[in-house]
């Protein structure tokens, strides 16, 4: 039937336009000359003693102005300001591979987006994180030259991975890709938003990556003040790169938590939402009140070293920046691994065809460890403190493990007695359960004033976050890309070489921190690229299972990336599993689902064969 | 009903194919690595390409955490110079050494560290006047024959190590004299708080050119 619509024609537009350069080179080029505009602007405005071309000032400016030219290269400028100015957008984003290389307003494709930048921010801090074991496997000065060129790398390594990969991978880019999936919606509130807030995460790497073009730094990832202020120029870069990477972080939170607020599909109630939904929420919102914080911090301080202004140094209070720091840095660790504590809840009871053990124990959990993060801080102050003011701190630290707890035994009591299926994804949960016992047991001991007196700063301390963080959240992630692999691509991958390289990343992870408990007890401080020499055994051990380890995480992304190109063709759901994101094709169409999802039950019992939710096509089929 | 499909004209079209993805990832990795691990080349590169002028006489020298501005000059032998040294830092004390050979080799994390001065002195010998003093920390004279005009308080004279004044935070210094027959390249640094300022970066370049 001929349909008479009234429709504008379009006003602006007269010949279409054709985009000849991908738009990320675009963007890199608009970058290159936003950086030499602001940077020379300023340098005319306000010259410098002796007219040099990149001072701090201009190095700060110049990185907005090179940022603005990067976010309007990648499509920001056909997609957000034209249509600020009351012009239609005029992007339209390619059906095939290219709508990787630019701005998406897709869920799906801002996920896959995430999920490449931050692997390969993984690789990058990786390799950065070999050449500090290399340089440690002597006692003596031999890789790096100067020890400022160690420190940053230890600060580049502990930078990139905090807040490019450990705040990123499971939440912005498996989040953006399954969290509307699992609820049952078609796509995100602020999908542009979201689109543009990927972009911000490669630009704050590559700039903490050049920070050195502006002098070695050595507070690590932590930016302390005062020392931060006693630091060449390489660290406004810091402050700037983070700050980048963080307001990408509050984005997919802002994006996130509206579209579980708002976008579930009918009969999606809170208390079917998902494990791994409630995961993203509380995490997001654990986002969206200590990113915030953060960044102002860092703010203040750019501006210390800019004006400067003495906040934190002999006029000011030196330990204030700590408290702000902490406030933020603790909350951080949970940001990271409460995803992979909702994940292990995913995935167990799936694996195990067994209904989940205490569900609502489980959320109890993740909520609790959420609000009571931001009340422990002072842990990593207690060398900073009076003994009378360690007690509460050291009492709360200790309570967390309660609700972190309930997440854990949710898993334990799902296995309990379960016939667990032992594919790739279960062995890498598993190995993540023990992992991070571990890393929390040893993290009771950091929290009695005593112990953490005594190997404060040593190894020891670098050995239980890895563990915590590689150990609970690393391992799950790559359970995770297993798990929904064959959602990804519609293929699976080859389950012996699985379970090899899992157990390959687990025999190098143990073996290289495993030695690190050791080491901090026996006297290796941290932050130094040259001790004494009767720690040399254990180090060069440590670093040839530190090669040993990065070469497996290689080897996995291969493994990944060749059966998801090559892979045999996987069944719709291979796993059975009940929540909504195996209820569509794989890999799911544009709209996710091709009608309206309602679901009708809860997704984690196996003890009927009744379906927890229906694809209705047509309206008068709805229950 | 196609409405929804109904592309509207004038809109931006992408084309672009993979190749040029590849060779413009390539590219750009291959600079940012250049330009990161290869700074000093580059810089040395542009600077024999293009040149550097000679610096005649009144010359600003600029010191800031922790570099100098400049941090590459050409002298010529003979030439009167007038050099004004600023200490532009907020917060740091700040020195100039003009030498050649730094003993670096024995570094060594529970060694010693021999590296706190050069094994030749540029000012060994050499006529210079020092006036206009403001916020002097201290001075070593070393070998050099001094004339000091103006207040004599400030300086606090001291001795041990190469020709040096040290300026506090704000402080300023001019230093008058004929540049020496010492023709060649000459590295000038800060070695304050045991050489970490050098390390950080407080160094450059002079090279003096016969007369
Ligand atoms: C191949 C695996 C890894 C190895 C061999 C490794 C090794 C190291 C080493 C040697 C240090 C420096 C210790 C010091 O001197 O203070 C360090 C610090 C650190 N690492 Fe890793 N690391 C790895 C992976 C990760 C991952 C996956 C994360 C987080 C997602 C991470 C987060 C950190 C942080 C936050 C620091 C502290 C940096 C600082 O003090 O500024 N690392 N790592
Ligand atoms: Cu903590
Ligand atoms: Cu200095």
């Amino acid at each position: 039937m001929e349909q008479r619509i009234a429709q504008a024609e379009p006003r602006n537009h007269p010949q279409p336009k054709v985009l000849r350069m991908a738009p990320v080179l675009r963007g890199l080029i608009w970058a290159t000359i936003g950086f030499v505009v602001f940077d020379l602007f300023t340098v005319a405005v306000d010259p410098y003693r002796g007219n040099p071309l990149v001072t701090e000032p201009s190095a700060v400016i110049g990185w907005v102005g090179g940022l603005l030219g990067w976010l309007l290269g990648v499509g920001g400028y056909e997609e957000m300001i034209l249509p600020l100015f009351g012009s239609p957008s005029t992007w339209v984003e390619p059906k095939d591979w290219r709508r990787y290389f630019g701005l998406s307003t897709n869920h799906k494709v801002i996920g896959i987006q995430y999920l490449f930048s931050s692997s390969s921010i993984f690789l990058i801090a990786g390799l950065d994180a070999m050449a500090m074991r290399y340089e440690l496997m002597q006692p003596s000065m031999h890789f790096f030259t100067y020890t400022g060129q160690y420190l940053t790398a230890v600060g580049i390594h502990g930078s990139l991975m905090m807040f490019g990969v450990g705040t990123v991978a499971m939440i912005s880019g498996l989040g953006n890709y399954f969290v509307p999936l699992m609820i049952g919606a078609k796509r995100t509130v602020f999908s542009r938003l979201s689109g543009i807030g990927h972009w911000l995460l490669p630009a704050g790497a590559l700039t903490l990556i050049a920070s050195p073009l502006l002098g070695y730094w050595d507070t690590g990832w932590r930016g302390y003040e005062p020392l931060a202020s006693q630091d060449p120029g390489g660290m406004v870069y810091y402050y700037l790169g983070i700050f980048a990477m963080t307001f990408s972080t509050i984005l997919s939170a802002v994006n996130l938590s509206a579209t579980i607020i708002f976008h579930r599909a009918k009969g999606m109630t809170w208390a079917r939402l998902p494990l791994f939904v409630w995961g993203i929420l509380t995490v997001s919102l654990l986002n969206l009140i200590w990113q915030p914080e953060i960044e102002m911090t860092f703010v203040m301080a750019l501006l210390d070293k800019l004006i400067p202004f003495h906040f934190w140094d002999a006029l000011g209070s030196p330990e204030t920046y700590l408290s702000m720091f902490w406030l933020f840095g603790h909350p951080e660790v949970y940001i990271i691994v409460l995803p992979a504590f909702a994940m292990w809840n995913e995935i167990i009871p799936v694996m195990a065809q067994k209904n989940l053990f205490a569900r609502d124990w489980a959320i109890i959990g993740l909520i609790f460890v959420m609000m009571l993060s931001g009340l422990v801080w002072a842990h990593h102050m207690f060398t900073n403190m009076r003994n009378s003011e360690m007690f509460p701190f050291a009492f709360f630290t200790e309570m967390i493990s309660i609700p972190t707890g309930f997440s854990f035994m949710a898993a334990i009591g799902t296995l309990w007695k379960a016939r667990l299926r032992l594919t790739t994804p279960s062995l890498l949960v598993l190995m993540s359960l023990f992992n991070f016992v571990v890393g929390g047991l040893t993290g009771v001991y950091l929290a009695d004033p005593p112990v953490n007196l005594q190997v404060h700063d040593t190894f020891f301390v670098i050995a239980h976050f890895h563990y915590t963080i590689i150990g609970g959240m690393i391992f799950t992630w790559i359970a995770s890309m297993y798990y929904w692999l064959p959602k990804f691509s519609g293929r699976m991958y080859n389950e012996t070489w699985g379970k090899l390289l899992a157990i390959w990343i687990f025999i190098g992870f143990n073996g290289t921190f495993g030695q690190m408990f050791l080491l901090g007890l026996d006297g290796m401080n941290r932050w130094v690229p040259a001790y004494p020499p009767y720690l040399k055994p254990m180090n060069y051990e440590v670093s040839l299972f530190a090669f040993f380890l990065g070469a497996g995480f290689i080897a996995h992304a291969i493994h990944i990336i060749w059966a998801w190109r090559n892979g045999p063709k996987a069944p719709e759901n291979p796993w059975h599993s009940r929540t909504l994101e195996w209820l569509t094709t794989s890999p799911p169409p544009e709209n996710n689902f091709d009608g309206e999802v309602e679901v009708v039950r809860g997704f984690y019992r196996y003890d009927h064969d009744e379906p927890s939710a229906y694809l209705v096509k047509d309206a008068s089929e709805s229950q | 009903m196609d409405v929804e499909n109904h592309e509207p004209t004038g809109i931006l079209q992408q084309q672009w194919n993979r190749r040029q993805v590849i060779w413009g990832g390539v590219g750009v990795t291959a600079a940012a690595l250049i330009s990161l691990f290869a700074k000093p080349d580059i810089v040395s590169l542009a600077r024999n390409l293009v040149g550097s002028p000679v610096s005649s006489g009144k010359i600003n020298l600029y010191q800031f955490d922790y570099y100098y501005i400049p941090n590459y000059m050409t002298w010529r032998v003979g030439d009167k110079l007038e050099v004004t040294l600023q200490n532009q830092s907020h917060t740091h004390w700040h020195e100039w050494t003009i030498g050649r050979k730094l003993n670096m080799d024995y570094f060594q994390g529970f060694g010693y560290m021999d590296a706190d001065a050069w094994a030749i002195d540029f000012w060994d010998g050499v006529d210079v006047t020092l006036s206009d003093p403001y916020k002097i920390d201290n001075f070593v004279p070393n070998k050099a024959h001094v004339t000091y005009v103006g207040p004599k308080g400030p300086y606090q004279i001291t001795t041990g190590g190469d020709f040096s004044p040290t300026l506090q935070p704000g402080g300023s210094l001019k230093l008058t004299f004929t540049v020496p027959n010492k023709p060649g390249l000459w590295h000038f640094g800060c070695f304050v708080q045991e050489f970490i300022h050098y390390r950080d970066g407080m160094q450059g370049l002079i090279n003096i050119l016969p007369a």
